[in-house]
């Protein structure tokens, strides 16, 4: 292990004790784009659960966090049903769209899975972006009513902040169960998980079912926030995106996607201020990437102080033989 | 003899009513017969690249927006003349195959060794990048282009007019096609793209330069796309977004069709231009649900699309 | 316990296997030699389900296995190795023998089961029959080519398997390394109690090693015996040596 227990734990609580102080020591608009990279961050970890750990080529993921995020919105905005209903049944929708999705997807594989994903996905798409009567069409819904136990943005910030951590304990436990060394092994060799008798199709219909149902939850984090919903959350390019933030924070890991999401909302909102070209902006980035550090940015961290660590270590033992 | 006069003008009425229906429904088709051409030469360049790299470009839809802005400033540069049009139209998929050879040759090569991942987000990165460069060098107003003159008007066919523009892509549609299958058949070159979509690995052993053979296939795909973005340019508003719009309908005619497989793009690109046709007439509001639902139908049933694929 | 029976396989036209035969004992450790392209990697996917026979059958422990998927073969006690991709590359050695041992028990579903206490004992006890306890910690793709090798067999044994199908387990080691599988295949006959189905190119390991000695050409078997009968038959020095001595 790289890091002992107790630096982990210890580091770990440090951050969770910034993350509650926060509201009190940043501006409204830092704490909007805090939040913002909050349920990004969990969305991209949802998403690193099947292509990360999985393997699987989850090109269309924003569908099911547009479906939890539409779902909750609906509920909220067109019924009278108490809003607690809404905030569950988003991520149950989410996995329920994943289920049927991915029972179609997962006859396939590889690339022929994902283009299937974006065409499923689409559909979904189509009928939000027209359907002006219920979903709004283009334009989405506006105004909807936040739940009236969150108070302000100090009370969206900790409801996120809540329900971001709950979520991402709850996928670390699963995926640092032996469930979760099955998932990584049918990654690294689906073939040879077959000849041990494990059953791929079926441990990865279950990956997508964890994976959708928390991108539905960050889905109703969205609309909390915002109050809206739009159809370009079901749009493919934003769920390239989402898998760009999971590259360059480091798919092989578990706070890689976290930190990418952090740097590209970072980087959006810094760009924003000065050009129109972001989008060029995060192909560029993009492109760096790929080139120049494929393990991502947390990826490549721990390969340098696995490094840095062998090489203390053989001098030492150096030292010792000749001491 | 009034009655049978009132009779008979009734009679006559329904005629012309069902005639007409029938006539806004052809109109419909026609019209959805001349956008599936071009959705055929893009899908075309799409599934050949998809054929032999294995990757989805997804900057294919960008490069057909290039086409179309290209056409537009080559156009204008003679004033938008007749003669301005079809130089437009020659040059235009030059251009784009150009961008693309330099896209290829400086980047997209190194990664060939790569993780298939990676080359798939590579090309969506270029989409990125050639998106903003479009709106970089062109702006963000909307462009048009004339058709040129010999092409211009409608042509009255049973009662319904025509535009003589849609009759001309119609016909070019399935020559490029039949160009494309020529070009695999018969020629060298052809022949070997063929060969490096079924086993890469036996053309690289039998010392062919697979590089190279990518180049060519990355950028013929490029070409189409830019051919495609040309052609479309007279019928349309040449804007930011037909890149997103266009990608997304040939990645799903590319998914029914077959991936790799050209023939396939011409079906899945009749299919979804029917389909469309038909949800105008049906329902307008949700024209673009019915093209999705016909992909949903056909991918239950085939989910590796109508015709074979490349493995 | 293992009886191949005219088994025939082709794909597109060319027939790869042709009424082959071949009879495993209990306990027994058996090779199957031929030329390249003599069909004994074909014969291996047939007997272990990763292809199904066109003709023939194959009988395990009596029942008839012919068309059997991989993942049902291994819980009736079928194990095999591989000649290539064999082992899981971003996982380390632990792991990779442990989610072996966690199919067996049908445990791999379970979430509530931390991975840090999932079966250690048992992982082990495989990690140390096979010799790589000491590199537990190793990521898998760290590891030499016969290190690899050796792993795939641990992994193998994870299903707890009555037979053991290896795939060419020596090819492309180094002399050294050869050994150390030879005695790794000896020990676990001895001292695990399992019956071995190899198919090789080196022919010395095989006469050192086996009991019995099939002999493929051109997809069907041109000679069973003793590693002293097959030594001696004509046929087999003409199929190797091309020699009509």
């Amino acid at each position: 292990m790289l890091f002992n227990t107790g630096m982990k734990f210890g580091s770990l609580a440090a951050i969770i004790a910034a993350m509650l102080l926060c509201p009190f020591i940043l501006p409204k608009f830092y704490l909007y784009v805090l939040t913002l990279v909050l349920l990004t961050g969990l969305l991209a970890t949802s998403l690193n659960m099947v292509i990360g750990y999985g393997g699987m080529y989850q090109f269309h993921h924003g569908v099911f966090y547009g479906v939890g995020a539409y779902t909750a919105a609906l509920i909220m905005a067109k019924t009278d049903l108490p809003s607690w209903i809404a905030i569950i049944a988003g991520p149950f929708a989410a996995a329920f769209t994943g289920v049927v999705i991915g029972l179609f997807c997962i006859r396939l594989t590889k690339l022929y899975f994902g283009m299937l994903q974006i065409s499923l996905g689409s559909l979904v798409w189509a009928i939000a972006f027209r359907w002006y009567g219920f979903t709004g069409g283009d334009d989405g819904l506006h105004g909807i009513p936040i739940p009236s136990f969150i108070d302000g943005p100090h009370g969206i910030y900790y409801f996120v902040l809540f329900a971001v951590m709950l979520s991402l304990f709850c996928m670390y436990f699963i995926l640092s169960s032996i469930y979760g060394t099955t998932l990584r092994a049918i990654r690294d060799n689906p073939d040879r998980c077959a000849s041990i008798g494990i059953n791929v199709k079926a441990h990865q219909l279950i990956a997508i079912i964890y994976a959708t149902f928390f991108a539905g939850v960050a889905g109703v984090l969205f609309v909390v926030l915002e109050q809206s919903v739009f159809p370009d959350l079901l749009f493919w390019v934003f769920s390239l995106e989402i898998f760009v933030m999971c590259l360059l924070g480091g798919w092989f890991t578990f706070a890689g996607p976290m930190i990418g999401a952090a740097m590209i909302i970072a980087l959006r909102t810094c760009a924003s201020i000065y050009t129109d070209y972001w989008t060029m902006i995060l192909g560029i980035v993009l492109i760096l990437i790929i080139f120049y550090l494929p393990e991502g940015l947390l990826g490549y961290a721990l390969k340098r102080i696995r490094e840095t660590r062998i090489s203390a270590d053989s001098n030492t033992e150096q030292a010792g033989v000749k001491g | 003899m009034n009655g049978n006069a009132a009779g008979c003008d009734e009679e006559d009425k329904t005629m012309e009513n069902a005639a007409l229906d029938l006539g806004t429904l052809g109109a419909n088709c026609f019209v959805g017969l001349s956008r599936t051409m071009i959705l055929f030469i893009v899908s075309s360049g799409l599934s050949f690249i998809l054929g032999v790299m294995r990757v989805p470009n997804i900057a294919h839809g960008s490069l057909y927006m290039i086409g179309a802005f290209a056409a537009y400033s080559i156009a204008e540069l003679f004033g938008g003349s007749t003669v301005g049009f079809w130089i437009a139209l020659a040059l235009s998929p030059v251009f784009v195959g150009v961008l693309s050879l330099i896209a290829e040759r400086v980047m997209f090569r190194r990664l060939y060794q790569r993780e298939h991942l990676e080359l798939i987000l590579f090309t969506f990165a270029l989409m990125l990048i050639f998106g903003d460069l479009v709106k970089l060098v062109w702006g963000t107003d909307y462009k048009s282009i004339l058709a040129p003159d010999m092409l211009r008007g409608s042509v009255i066919v049973f009662g319904s007019s025509f535009p003589v523009y849609n009759i001309f892509l119609i016909v070019v549609g399935p020559l490029v096609g039949v160009g494309l299958w020529l070009f695999t058949a018969t020629t060298k070159m052809g022949k070997i793209t063929r060969a490096a979509a079924v086993d890469r690995d036996m053309v690289d052993a039998i010392g062919i330069n697979v590089d190279w053979v990518f180049c060519g296939a990355f950028v013929i795909g490029c070409i189409l796309a830019g051919l495609g973005g040309a052609l479309v340019a007279p019928t349309v508003s040449i804007t930011l977004g037909m890149d997103h719009t266009i990608i997304m309908e040939a990645f799903l005619i590319v998914t029914i069709g077959g991936l790799g497989n050209i023939a396939g793009a011409f079906l899945g690109s009749l299919i979804f231009g029917f389909s469309q046709a038909f949800g105008v007439y049906l329902m307008p509001q949700f024209a673009i649900v019915f093209p999705y639902i016909a992909v949903v139908i056909i991918l239950l049933i085939k989910p590796k699309g109508l015709l074979k694929s490349a493995s | 316990m293992l009886r191949v029976e005219d088994v025939s396989k082709s794909f597109d036209g060319f027939l790869a296997v042709q009424r082959a035969k071949l009879w495993i004992e209990r306990g027994q450790i058996v090779s199957v030699i031929g030329p390249n392209g003599a069909g004994k990697t074909t014969l291996f996917n047939l007997i272990t389900g990763q292809l199904n026979l066109d003709g023939g059958d194959i009988h395990f422990n009596g029942r008839s296995i012919r068309n059997m998927p991989p993942h049902k073969l291994c819980k009736m006690g079928i194990s095999r190795s591989f000649q290539i991709e064999n082992v899981f590359q971003r996982m380390t050695v632990f792991e990779n023998v442990q989610v072996s041992i966690a199919s067996n028990r049908n445990r791999t579903y379970n979430i509530f089961c931390s991975s840090r206490k999932e079966s250690i004992d048992e992982t082990l006890q495989i990690l140390s029959d096979i010799g790589l306890k000491g590199k537990a910690a190793m990521v898998s793709s760290s590891l030499s080519h016969g290190d690899q090798k050796v792993l795939d067999i641990g992994i193998a044994l994870g299903n707890q398997p009555e037979l053991m199908v290896l795939d060419e387990p020596t090819a492309g080691l180094s002399y050294k390394e050869i050994k150390r599988i030879t005695d790794l295949i000896k020990k676990l006959r001895e001292t695990l109690g399992l019956t071995i189905l190899l198919c090789e190119h080196n022919i010395d390991m095989v006469f050192s090693l086996s009991d019995r000695i099939m002999v493929m050409k051109q997809g069907m078997t041109i000679c069973e015996g003793t590693p002293e009968e097959v030594r001696n038959d004509p046929k087999v020095q003409e199929a190797y040596l091309g020699l009509s001595t």
